[in-house]
């Protein structure tokens, strides 16, 4: 045993002191270049990550864009007057009073179903016999293919004005079809039988059953024909019924019709009648700007720019609205006043995108 | 491995790391001869020797940070070298079941005598057919002298395993030893060893 150990205790290394500085250069070499070959797989592994996570964002970003036909929730309100909405196949729906809520319930290759919560809207629809439009109004739901029609809630009940086409409408215990010029009120107070509706194309009892001059002006309104359609409400002497959605159609058609002091006791109606409609500060402000701007009556103005103001503190017309009440009172020469609006104006929007204009026209009143 | 401290007066160009280890260079001139014992017991081949002090320093410079740390610079130097060791010889094994271990013995030493080469070279041979935790700790224990708990350590192991191994190791030597004797003693004009 003794043998072998001391044998074994004379192995050693005899390498002199270069060889061992050889090795000991190597070891450097090989740490310098196991650092730059996980320098390097470092940077494999970060380019492959960004590459993979490129890669990832393009298909989740391109995601939603397949998906666009789902079913989706999204809820659209009118924020001004004549908000548009637009769908993949060409149709349209155009958003009438300020308080107007659409909500999207599916829009797919074959079918568009929304929902009108509130207010009022007109909606053209393109002619696509693979795609089924439905608005559901309440307990009545329209039913249309290719068509131009209004719809208006008002609480329980629902016009529908069809422009255009056809639209069946049905409400639990009843079927009509609208045709073109029609209009009523769904679901109607008599009510139609059910088993009756189902297999006639049966009016509503008070919807008109055909079209009437009254019907004929609106059409041409809607067209933007105003002239013709002023020329219609003037010929036949037509009564326009207290409506806030006739009444501003009679406006604007007076308005743009070449006959702006015309359009002022129409929009006068919806104020004073309608205060409590959501259209009516739109009323206002126009009313406030026809008479300030084309029918020089600035005193006037103010106070519809007042009112409008007043309807809605809070809407989108306001900030405009104090602006414009403020211009009005300085051209009427009440400078107290126009000071006030200007103050209630700096208090109200103290960062409006006004408020540089408002200095200017303020800064040579006394 | 029975360590004591040594005060050693540094030289004024000598570098020293923050934590007052001496930089890489300076523990290589000081364990590299150490660190190439061990190996050089363990493996018997001179070229794998040389390959097990460079790892066992790259190793090193790669953590440095732990070395800092490390009460015992040389005891962490020398439990690298066994693992490396090792795993050398597990490696070989397997190569030599699969015919690949073509290697030449080339001892890493240059023995006294031509009998003391032709003994070593055989004996070699003898422990590459032991199993490699019994050599190990066989020549921990007889040739590097550490004490038992140590090899223990060293062989990631329990005492009571170290000394059958030890033990296991120590018989196949003595039978190679007792051969070789024979042979000595069956040869004319030649002496008892």
């Amino acid at each position: 045993m003794n043998r072998t150990i001391e044998a074994m205790k004379q192995v050693q290394p005899t390498w002199n002191d270069d060889e061992f500085g050889h090795l000991f250069v190597g070891a450097q070499q090989r740490v310098k270049q196991r650092r730059t070959r996980r320098k390097l797989a470092q940077a494999t592994f970060a380019t492959t990550g960004a590459v993979m996570l490129m890669v990832c964002g393009t298909w989740l970003l391109r995601k939603p864009t397949e998906q666009a036909s789902q079913p989706t929730a999204v809820v659209v309100q009118a924020t001004s007057g004549d908000q548009l909405l637009r769908f993949p196949d060409g149709s349209s729906v155009q958003l009438l009073s300020l308080n107007t809520t659409i909500t999207p319930r599916e829009v797919s290759a074959t079918q568009t179903h929304l929902e009108l919560v509130t207010g009022a809207a007109h909606f053209e629809v393109r002619s696509q016999p693979t795609i089924h439009f439905r608005v559901d109004v309440g307990t009545v739901a329209v039913e249309v293919l290719g068509t131009k029609f209004d719809l208006e809630r008002d609480k329980a009940r629902t016009m529908v004005r069809v422009q255009e086409g056809v639209v069946w409408v049905t409400w639990p215990g009843g079927v009509a079809e609208v045709q073109a010029g029609q209009s009523g009120w769904f679901p109607p107070v008599t009510g139609v039988p059910t088993g009756k509706a189902h297999n006639n194309s049966v009016a509503p009892k008070d919807a008109p059953a055909a079209p009437s001059p009254r019907t004929d002006w609106r059409r041409l309104a809607r067209r933007q024909d105003f002239g013709a359609a002023l020329s219609v409400l003037e010929r036949e002497r037509v009564q326009v019924s207290d409506e806030p959605g006739d009444l501003l159609l009679a406006a604007d058609s007076a308005r743009l019709g070449g006959k702006p002091a015309k359009a002022v006791p129409y929009l006068q109606s919806v104020v004073r009648r309608h205060p409590s409609d959501a259209r009516a500060p739109a009323a206002a402000f126009t009313l406030g700007r026809l008479l300030l701007d084309t029918l020089d009556a600035p005193h006037k103005a103010a106070v519809s720019f007042e009112q409008a103001q007043r309807l809605a503190p809070q809407g989108p017309l306001a900030e405009d609205a104090l602006f414009r009440q403020t211009e009005a009172w300085l051209r009427a020469g009440d400078s107290r006043r126009a000071k006030q609006s200007a103050a209630e104006y700096q208090r109200v929007f103290p960062k409006g995108r006004k408020l540089s204009a408002l200095r200017t026209l303020m800064a040579g009143t006394p | 491995m029975k360590e004591s401290v040594t005060l050693r007066l540094v030289k004024p160009d000598e570098p020293v790391g923050a934590a007052g280890v001496p930089t890489m260079p300076v523990l290589y001139e000081r364990y590299s001869r150490y660190v190439a014992s061990i190996a050089a017991r363990l493996l018997g081949r001179e070229d794998e020797v040389k390959d097990v002090v460079q790892d066992v320093f790259v190793a090193a410079m790669e953590h440095l940070d732990e070395l800092e740390k490390s009460e015992s610079v040389k005891g962490w130097l020398g439990t690298i070298t066994v693992n490396k060791a090792t795993s050398r010889l597990r490696r070989r094994k397997v190569r030599a079941i699969f015919g690949l271990d073509s290697s030449v013995h080339t001892l890493p030493t240059s023995p006294a005598s031509p009998e003391q080469a032709a003994y070593l070279s055989e004996l070699y041979k003898e422990l590459d057919r032991l199993p490699v935790s019994h050599r190990v700790a066989w020549t921990l224990r007889y040739v590097q002298e550490e004490p038992l708990e140590d090899v223990a350590k060293l062989c990631d192991c329990s005492l009571a395993t170290v000394k059958r191994w030890i033990a296991s190791a120590q018989d196949a030597i003595v039978k190679l030893e007792s051969k070789q004797l024979d042979g000595i003693s069956h040869k004319p004009g030649q002496g008892q060893a």
